[in-house]
């Protein structure tokens, strides 16, 4: 009975010293993949920075790893942050040709990946203004996203409710924005939300309701600011200031488009700086 | 009777074999433990070394003792002498004797920004052979960065006063220059007026002498008077010009001052960082890179590896406005 219970307590023993015992050495692939998980984690840090420059290297190391070792799922994230970071950046030719690698070849990549490479496409063409490409990638990206997997339903309405007022037709993005707001309210997107109030306020005002359009523009920059975003606070102020120009408060304008000047400045957005530039010299 | 004897053999067959069990699993936990021992160093044969110290500042008992970099030994004891000196007494393994001159001499340094102290043996001549058993060896300190940092900053004082020197002298209103460059302005702008006066004169002379008036010698006199005028002007303006011309000399001098002043406090920017802070820098690339591997192997390890989860790269979510937040597409409403 004692020998057993030794023997036991050796067993043990044993057992404790092979399961403490050093695991073994990482394999070429798990250190690649190790460097993939970092590169992609840094590069998110450097985003919340605003470091878009620096985030924009690091998600293009990544996606040369994650191609030397033909991983189609990191190379499809990769390549959707790549070309997210670049588009922010104003490079929309090279935010194009990153996301060709997914859309190219979508039956290599998951669904939800594809959808949402297809929607970066379409908000690429509604920023270069071509609106019928705009309509055919929001198509493409409609059709893939599948709830649950995808999650970007509110991000979708609310390129759909821009093209709808890129195209005049104001009513009808009036209803896409409240439809858009509803579902990024149940998705719990802080970011979407604004989004949402934004169009939404810029399509009041294309329909003269002042009134709205105040209301709903201020709603969203004051979440923008909570969230600290100078692109969309930019943007929100650069929509008051026009709104205000369309009822012919021109000083109320300068104001805004000063504002959204100098928050433009700050965030190093040249295109912002431009477009509220223009305003201001409207207003003179 | 033969169940019994069965039993009674089947019995001792058991007891045999657990003996045999229990005899291994001694042995092996005895040759683990002698393992385990041997590589703490308890069968390594050891040389004391001493130094003495004006302070034992920094130093303390079990510190480790380096030879480029191989751990070869530690810090034993460290006393205080009646004349208030520190002796300190090292084990240093006997196997790098041979290699460790006797005039050599032990530094402390620091391992990486935010590593632990550790003393270093460095290579002495080598004229006076290997260390011996209980030698005596010379000690020192390293020079520490903030020292280093406070030096480069004495340098750079004299150059920051040099250029506010120069600032204020070219920025202060009464200055040769400014005075010279204003003059220059004043002939400037008598200059152009003269020469739109100059320029009416020939529109109306040549008008008269179409028109065949006789009366040119009066224009000609206003003329001359308008020459007379450009002349002085011209005599001003070489004078400013050479005040400018004197003043520059000095200023050229402050500033070659100042940029032998610059270069000598770059050339010490430079020498520190390719000396004491490059090693710094990449000892504690080595210390973050050891980390990360110590980190990343008992994250594998069990049972820890159970508890952590396994990581994921994080798609940024699509923005409807075209911009980028950090906010993975897979945070929902638990943000």
């Amino acid at each position: 009975m004692r020998a057993a219970c030794v023997a036991l307590l050796l067993c043990l023993a044993h057992g404790l010293v092979a399961c403490g015992s050093a695991p073994p050495a990482p394999s070429d692939i798990e250190l690649r993949r190790e460097r993939l998980l970092d590169l992609n984690d840094r590069a998110q840090r450097a985003v919340a920075r605003g470091e878009l420059r620096r985030a924009e290297a690091l998600y293009r190391e990544a996606l040369r790893i994650a191609e030397s070792f033909e991983d189609f799922h990191s190379i499809g994230v990769n390549a959707l942050n790549l070309a997210a970071v670049q588009q922010a950046l104003g490079e929309t030719d090279g935010a194009q040709r990153v996301l060709e690698r997914v859309l190219a070849a979508p039956d290599r990549f998951e669904r939800p990946l594809v959808a949402q490479a297809a929607g970066l496409r379409a908000a690429l063409a509604l920023q270069t203004g071509d609106l019928n490409a705009a309509a055919n990638w929001l198509n493409r990206a409609e059709q893939e996203c599948k709830p649950p997997a995808c999650r970007i339903q509110s991000a979708l309405l609310v390129l759909r409710a821009q093209l709808a007022l890129e195209r005049g037709a104001a009513g009808e993005s009036r209803e896409l924005a409240a439809r858009a707001l509803a579902a990024s309210r149940a998705e719990g997107s802080r970011e979407e939300e604004a989004n949402a109030l934004r169009i939404g306020g810029r399509a009041a005002a294309a329909q003269g309701g002042h009134a709205e359009a105040i209301a709903q523009l201020d709603q969203a920059l004051a979440v923008d600011k909570q969230l600290a975003l100078p692109y969309k606070i930019g943007l929100d102020l650069i929509a008051l200031a026009e709104m205000e120009l369309m009822r012919g408060e021109r000083q109320a304008a300068r104001g805004y488009a000063q504002r959204a000047l100098d928050v433009s400045r700050a965030a190093g957005n040249r295109r912002q700086q431009a477009t509220a530039a223009r305003i201001l010299e409207r207003v003179q | 009777m033969k169940l019994a004897s069965e039993m009674r053999e089947g019995a001792r067959d058991i007891t045999l074999a657990s003996r045999i069990f229990l005899g291994l699993g001694v042995v092996s936990l005895v040759a683990a433990v002698l393992l385990l021992a041997y590589n703490q160093g308890a069968f390594t044969k050891y040389i004391q070394v001493f130094f003495t110290a004006e302070s034992a500042e920094g130093l303390n008992n079990g510190m480790a003792v380096k030879l480029v970099g191989f751990k070869v030994g530690s810090v034993e004891s460290i006393t205080i002498n009646k004349p208030l000196r520190v002796t300190v007494e090292l084990k240093v393994d006997a196997n790098y004797g041979p290699m460790i001159d006797a005039d050599s001499t032990v530094r402390l340094v620091r391992e990486a920004i935010i590593g632990s102290n550790a003393l270093e043996i460095r290579p002495g001549s080598g004229n006076r052979g290997p260390i011996l058993d209980k030698s005596f060896l010379r000690y020192e300190r390293e020079p520490s960065v903030e020292n280093a940092v406070m030096a480069l900053l004495d340098q750079m004082v004299p150059i920051v006063t040099d250029i506010r020197q120069i600032t204020a002298y070219l920025s202060a209103p009464d200055s040769d220059l400014r005075q010279a460059v204003r003059s220059v302005n004043r002939t400037a702008g008598s200059l152009a007026d003269a020469s739109i006066e100059l320029k009416k004169l020939i529109e109306t002379t040549t008008q008269r002498v179409e028109q065949g008036e006789t009366v040119v010698s009066g224009v000609f006199s206003t003329a001359d008077k308008l020459l007379r005028d450009a002349g002085s002007s011209l005599a001003l303006l070489d004078s400013s010009l050479k005040k400018v011309d004197a003043a520059v000399p000095g200023i050229t001098t402050k500033l070659e001052q100042t940029l032998e002043n610059v270069r000598a406090a770059s050339e010490a920017a430079r020498l520190m960082m390719a000396g004491e802070m490059s090693g710094v820098v990449a000892e504690a690339g080595a210390l973050v890179s050891d980390t990360s591997e110590v980190v990343r192997g008992a994250k594998r390890s069990w049972p820890v590896n159970s508890f952590v989860q396994p990581p994921r790269e994080s798609l940024l979510r699509l923005d409807g406005a075209g911009g980028v937040t950090a906010v993975p597409a897979d945070s929902g409403r638990d943000r």
